[in-house]
């Protein structure tokens, strides 16, 4: 246990549903709903789902960008959500979706990027243009950048920024936020390529959101598939590929589409297989809230959201 | 989402630029826009210590903002002419009432009453034989010096409260917008007129104190709307996580995305309240009539004989009025364009 | 929805509570007491403190308080000090004079102001669009009581079309038709004085509305199912920019109220804004108060109506 870095326990995240007539909690949105992770030291998380699963909510809970309702979260043996204010920002850092609004669009690059250094490090000014300059390189962009404006950039050029700006404190942990979802997909593999050699550069651990199982294929050891706010499967990133076990998995890995084109029909056929058992026997995969069952460890380090009469294996 | 948003923003933009001539800056500002160096740069990791030989000083830098919006004010015609027309009438009035004094002007001379323009009175006197033109220099400044000071107060701390309520959001947001709504209910120009009729003394401040203590309803509600707006935005979530404290992100995040529209919302408060305070004089509540202001000056109109006899007396004040009000709004909408197409760059 | 409704009136509630209260205190400062107009000064001043007593004006402030409130519930608004009346038949008929008058003010703002704004949108840019948005500029630039100088020295006095005072020809009989007409024919100059300038803002927040519905793709395609142009704005695009326009009416009549002190007193037209201006050079408080309240709650009544209408037609608003 104590070689984990983050440990994210049976974490709730509900949402009240104000209604009636004096605007009373009514019902709650359940927006996580007891999900449970834990992510070894210097190791890559892919947290994979919909939108609307609640994979981003889970990143916002541990940087408390969103209250919690239940559950635990640990970040090197400290509890994050004690109620205590435990000011983790140096070791705890998050890369944003949307390279456009992640960034104050009145600030020059310089400024954005030395926030948190201007927060945490007493540098003098020299000393802070250095550093910035040195990050601002690091990700990849000229020291001429340093006094322009973010909508001086393209979105892949804005997401170094973000990085930089995040990499400043040289953090432990990173929660990478679907980071190259709104990126054009040429420019995605670039910035998970970089994003990759900055983390074993850094010794980094990271949890990576994504809604696409081929981005994370690239990125992570580890592998969780989020529905409806619970986890539906976990496991090593190769086992996860080689022998999913839940149907939801199943769909989302045929939906990865193929580069070899002699595989066109065999991938079409399976993927027409595959939804085809999708849509039969999908319903007997949730409990009657229309919620994935509690995950059932069918190996040493893989668990599925198995319904729970079958017990083990299908 | 938000992306959307930003190009339905655009298109309306597009459309309700009346105005051709704003252009001007855009242009150089596309000119500067960096050709995309992620093609050419994907290992990231070289030249961490080549800044050694960088002069930062000599870095390429961005118009500021603030030279944009004066950049627009330039670039457009009217807007130029007005805000020229504004400093002169601003400076010839502040200039010229050095030397006048008002207790001077303001005594009653019996022997000068009711007179046409002539060569002693170049505009004429009033039922007291007060010199017009006197009282018009003065009565400008004190029109323009109350405006400018209600619209301070108001405007700062409307934005304050509207900040403040925006941003933190929840009870605190619904409580204080309820008092927002309360009080634009109040039937204000009377409880000013009650207020001026038993306050013992009032003076241009404490009477720009009680006009700004009804008129920041409306920038409170604009500028909280900005601020939930803005605030959803993630450049705000960054700032908490890189460890920012709440007063800090509204000073240096959330404020400075909020500058354009304050003061657009200045200027038009501005006009507004120079018209309120000039029809509070004409009513006879504003100002006394010894301390002319425009208002008390369009308020001898109320009288048949004046309004239709000797409009000396009046139609100077009405013509300074409507110029002030006209190029006061001309440079607030420039500026409000030069806000909008900044937007468009971003 | 009707929850909606129930709600929005619950919030009016503590508005009026407030309101009074606000009124009440603004009395306390004002100089004067229920006994001063009563009363000749020959009276000596014991009696008048025992008078006092027993009317309970040295109650604390509280008591006082309920009891104005209960009186008021009650119909009894108080006395004039200055015409020694009841306030409430002071008041008279110069609510109803004020209510017509901003009523009358607000269909003619709509009545002049839609089809301007019409015209401009859809046309925007001709020259008919550069006249209209020309005068909606002078006309944002212009306060309204120098427009209604103007008026009233152009078609009152230099012309005059019209009456330049009163609200009725004295002489007429009331209930018959002429009486009826000459009431129109005074309210036509004041009203046209505030409407002329109170459009403007509903012509622009049409015209943008237009301009805007006009890129929907939803006009694209009624255009693209071969629909008649003018079909195309009639059914389309003036029906969803009107919809907004209509709904704020209450907040229309709400804030002519307040705006036509300002007219009534130019036309010494008989108001409430220019019997509020006449108590009070008259130091008449009680008659003062008592109008405040009654702008306060028209106010009131206005939102509260506006917010009605637009939750019916746009569900949006509604959650709040």
């Amino acid at each position: 246990m104590t070689e984990y870095l983050l440990e994210i326990n049976d974490l709730k995240v509900y949402y009240p549903i104000k209604g009636g007539f004096f605007n009373t909690t009514k019902d709650y949105v359940r927006a996580v709903d007891g999900v449970t992770i834990n992510i070894p030291k210097g190791k890559t998380y892919g947290l994979v789902g919909e939108s609307g699963s609640g994979k981003t909510t889970t990143g916002k809970a541990v940087m408390g960008l969103n209250k919690v309702t239940d559950g635990d979260i640990y970040f090197d043996g400290k509890h994050l959500n004690s109620g205590k204010k435990v000011d983790v920002s140096r070791e705890v850092q998050m890369i944003f979706q949307d390279p456009y609004s992640s960034l104050n669009p009145r600030k020059r690059v310089f400024d954005i990027v030395a926030e948190p250094l201007r927060n945490y490090e007493k540098l003098s000014k020299d000393e802070l243009i250095k550093e910035v300059i040195r990050l601002i390189t690091r990700v990849g962009l000229p020291p001429g950048s340093l006094y322009k404006y973010p909508h001086e950039f393209s979105g892949g050029q804005r997401q170094r920024i973000g990085v930089a700006r995040a990499i400043a404190l040289n953090p432990k942990l990173i929660i990478a936020d679907e980071p190259v979802s709104a990126l054009d997909v040429s420019v995605q593999a670039q910035v998970l390529n970089f994003l990759q050699e900055i983390q074993e550069d850094m010794d980094l651990t990271m949890l990576f959101i994504a809604h696409d199982l081929g981005v994370v294929r690239h990125m992570c050891e580890w592998i969780g598939i989020m529905y409806h706010g619970r986890l539906v499967e976990e496991g090593p990133a190769e086992v996860i590929f080689k022998d999913p076990q839940h149907i939801y998995t199943k769909k989302l890995i045929a939906a990865i589409p193929d580069v070899n084109v002699d595989n066109i029909e065999a991938n079409l056929r399976k993927r027409r297989e595959v939804q085809e058992e999708f849509d039969n026997h999908f319903h007997e995969y949730l409990d009657e809230d229309g919620k994935p069952f509690p995950l059932v460890k069918i190996s040493e380090n893989h668990s599925v959201a198995l319904p729970p009469t079958e017990g083990g294996k299908q | 989402m938000t992306k959307d948003n930003k190009n339905l923003n655009d298109e309306n933009r597009e459309l309700n630029d009346v105005n051709p001539e704003n252009t001007g800056f855009r242009k150089d500002r596309n000119e500067a826009h960096p050709t995309d160096i992620d093609t050419h740069n994907q290992s990231g990791t070289h030249g961490i210590e080549s800044h050694d030989t960088i002069d930062v000083e000599n870095l390429p830098r961005s118009t500021p903002g603030w030279k944009v919006v004066l950049g627009e004010v330039f670039a457009d015609k009217i807007a130029l002419f007005s805000l020229i027309i504004m400093i002169a009438i601003t400076s010839y009035v502040f200039g010229l009432t050095m030397f006048l004094k008002q207790s001077e002007i303001v005594t009653v001379d019996l022997f000068s009453i009711n007179q046409a323009p002539n060569d002693e009175f170049r505009l004429g006197t009033d039922y007291g034989g007060r010199d017009i033109f006197g009282q018009l220099i003065i009565g400008t400044r004190n029109s323009l010096l109350i405006g400018v000071l209600v619209t301070a107060i108001s405007v700062s701390f409307g934005t304050a409260y509207g900040v403040i309520s925006g941003y933190f959001g929840g009870q605190i947001d619904n409580l204080m917008m309820r008092i927002v709504d309360f009080m634009m209910v109040l039937p204000f120009i009377m409880i000013i007129v009650v207020y001026v009729t038993i306050s013992p003394d009032y003076s241009i401040v404490s009477f720009s104190l009680i006009m700004s203590a009804f008129l920041w309803t409306g920038t409170a509600r604009l500028i909280r709307s900005l601020a939930i707006q803005e605030k959803e935005q993630d450049y705000i979530n960054a700032s908490k996580t890189l460890g920012s404290s709440n007063i800090k992100i509204i000073f240096t995040q959330l404020l400075p995305n909020l500058i354009g529209i304050i003061i657009v919302n200045s200027t038009l408060s501005l006009a507004a309240n120079i018209g309120i305070e000039s029809g509070l004089s004409f009513i006879g509540f504003g100002f006394p009539e010894d301390t002319p202001s425009l208002g008390t000056l369009l308020s001898y109109a109320t009288q048949t004989q004046t309004l239709r006899l000797r409009p000396w007396i009046w139609a100077p004040a009405a013509i300074l009025i409507l110029i002030l009000m006209l190029c006061v709004r001309n440079v607030g909408e420039a500026m409000r364009r030069a806000g909008d197409a900044r937007q468009r760059n971003a | 929805m009707i929850k909606f409704i129930i709600r929005r009136i619950l919030i009016s509630v503590p508005q009026i509570f407030l309101l009074s209260l606000l009124i009440f205190y603004l009395a306390s400062l004002m100089p004067g007491d229920a006994l001063s107009g009563v009363l000749d000064p020959n009276i000596p001043a014991e009696a008048l403190e025992k008078q006092r007593e027993a009317m309970g004006l040295n109650n604390p402030w509280y008591i006082q308080y309920r009891d104005w409130v209960v009186n008021m519930l009650q119909g009894d608004f108080g006395r004039s000090y200055f015409q020694q009346q009841p306030v409430l038949d002071v008041i008279g008929d110069r609510l109803m004079n004020t209510i017509w008058l901003s009523l009358f003010s607000t269909i003619l703002i709509y009545l002049i102001g839609i089809p301007l704004g019409m015209l401009s949108g859809r046309y925007n840019d001709s020259l008919l669009d550069n006249v209209i948005t020309g005068y909606t500029y002078l006309g944002f630039a212009t306060p309204s009581f120098m427009f209604g100088l103007l008026m009233v020295l152009v078609f009152g006095f230099n012309l005059a079309w019209f009456p330049t005072s009163g609200s009725v020809d004295p002489k007429l009989d009331p209930w018959t038709i002429e009486y009826f007409f000459s009431k129109v024919y005074h309210l036509i100059l004041p009203s046209l004085s505030i409407a002329l300038i109170g459009l403007v803002g509903t012509v622009q927040y049409l015209r943008g509305g237009i301009i805007e519905t006009k890129q929907k793709d939803y006009v694209t395609l009624a255009r693209a199912k071969g629909l008649s142009e003018g079909k195309v704005y009639s059914r389309h695009i003036f029906r969803n920019a009107i919809i907004p326009i209509a709904a704020f009416f209450g907040y229309e009549i709400a804030g002519l109220l307040g705006g036509s002190i300002f007219i009534e007193m130019i036309y010494a037209y008989p108001g409430m804004g220019r019997l509020f201006l006449e108590s009070i050079s008259t130091r008449d408080f009680s008659v003062a108060n008592v109008l405040m309240l009654f702008y306060g709650f028209l106010t009131i009544v206005g939102t509260l109506l506006s917010d009605i209408i637009l939750s019916i037609i746009d569900p949006r608003i509604r959650i709040k």
